[in-house]
């Protein structure tokens, strides 16, 4: 799987850290990446959370929770007992006493502090992935005149079925989701490729002429146009329209 | 005055806008006022642990704000904090007593460091 994967609905993080300024930066750059973010700077907090539906899609768990706290090997026993949600353990320690009682407390990954996004963006979707699958939840989406199935990797209208390639796929629900709005180029380049935006790279435009293509093939009624200085919006042709009348300027 | 004091840059304000990606002036606001807000009430507790001697209960607040001391670029401050951290687990009493000795006064001069910078970013 490609650094480009992506999930068919945003999913939430809860952070638990006793440190607020940690918290918010790390939920700052996860929100940069299509994640919904919760911080939670207590233990108590973070069960009261836990204890409402729906819970979470995982829970990024500081190791060392404060003085006056219950310590997060402790929390992330409690939170196995209460629900299905994966856990990643953020630890300042790599000694393998403190990985091996993460991982014994039922943690699902752990990632080191101080924290490089990409490898903690990639093991939360490693876990997500994994989760999704034992529970056979998250394959299909439905978005009306789309269907779009993160499994077989495909998008599906009542006219036929494409296969797409992971970013095509990550294309594909940004696009989705915002249907008759445009979304910015910035923030596309950012959460396909995961890395700042290159106004240089023209990564994004050959992604999007390929995704219009394969719309195409399975739909009439929708294209993709580039809204010059703006972003891309997937929309709906207006009836009796040609081809392409509304690609304009890429 | 010890090395870790000297040797690093106090306060970096470029720092925290960098890690971030970005130059969102109102979120910066807020983080600095939030680590302000935070450091002041951790020293303050550190500095009762120092008389009670509490080494344990110092070394977990020293823990507390080392790293976001760093992540704000208050680098000196993380560094002490660390330096603390580890005096307080090997319980070396003679070490904690210098590196407290300068916390207050490095707490004072950073603090006054970000306040200006956050000053400078509301005027911005």
């Amino acid at each position: 799987m490609t650094a480009g994967e992506f999930f068919v609905t945003r999913k939430t993080i809860a952070i638990v850290d006793d440190d607020p300024v940690f918290a918010r930066i790390l939920a700052y750059r996860l929100k940069r990446y299509q994640f919904f973010c919760e911080s939670y700077n207590t233990a108590t907090d973070a069960l009261v959370r836990l204890g409402r539906h729906p819970t979470p899609d995982i829970v990024l768990l500081d190791y060392s929770l404060g003085p006056k706290e219950k310590n997060g090997l402790d929390l992330c026993l409690r939170i196995k007992t209460m629900a299905e949600v994966p856990v990643i353990m953020l630890t300042g320690n790599d000694n393998t006493q403190t990985i091996v009682s993460c991982l014994d407390a039922g943690a699902d990954q752990y990632v080191l502090k101080p924290y490089v996004l990409e490898e903690l963006l990639a093991r939360i979707r490693a876990v997500i992935r994994l989760y999704e699958k034992k529970e056979g939840v998250g394959s299909e989406s439905d978005f009306g005149d789309f269907k779009l199935n993160t499994l077989e990797q495909n998008l599906s209208t009542s006219e036929g079925s494409v296969r797409l390639t992971d970013k095509e796929m990550a294309f594909a629900e940004l696009m989705l989701n915002a249907l008759g709005s445009v979304v910015s180029r910035e923030y596309l380049y950012r959460v396909i490729y995961e890395r700042e935006f290159d106004s240089l790279s023209r990564n994004l435009d050959v992604l999007a002429g390929r995704f219009r293509q394969k719309v195409a093939s399975v739909t009439k009624d929708f294209s993709i146009k580039s809204v010059r200085g703006k972003g891309y919006m997937m929309y709906r042709r207006p009836f009796n329209t040609e081809e392409r009348s509304f690609d304009s300027d890429d | 005055m010890t090395e870790l004091k000297t040797a690093i840059l106090q306060f970096d304000e470029k720092f925290l806008s960098e890690s971030i990606g970005m130059e969102d002036v109102e979120f910066l606001v807020e983080l600095y006022g939030l680590y302000l807000e935070q450091a002041s009430k951790v020293i303050e507790s550190m500095m009762v642990c120092r008389v009670e001697r509490d080494f344990e209960y110092l070394g977990q607040l020293s823990h507390k704000i080392k790293s976001s001391s760093r992540s704000v670029g208050a680098i000196a401050m993380g560094n002490l904090l660390e330096a603390i951290e580890r005096a307080a687990r090997d319980k070396n009493a003679s070490e904690l007593q210098v590196y407290l000795h300068e916390l207050p006064q490095l707490a004072e001069d950073i603090f006054e460091k970000i306040e200006n910078h956050i000053n400078v970013l509301k005027s911005s």
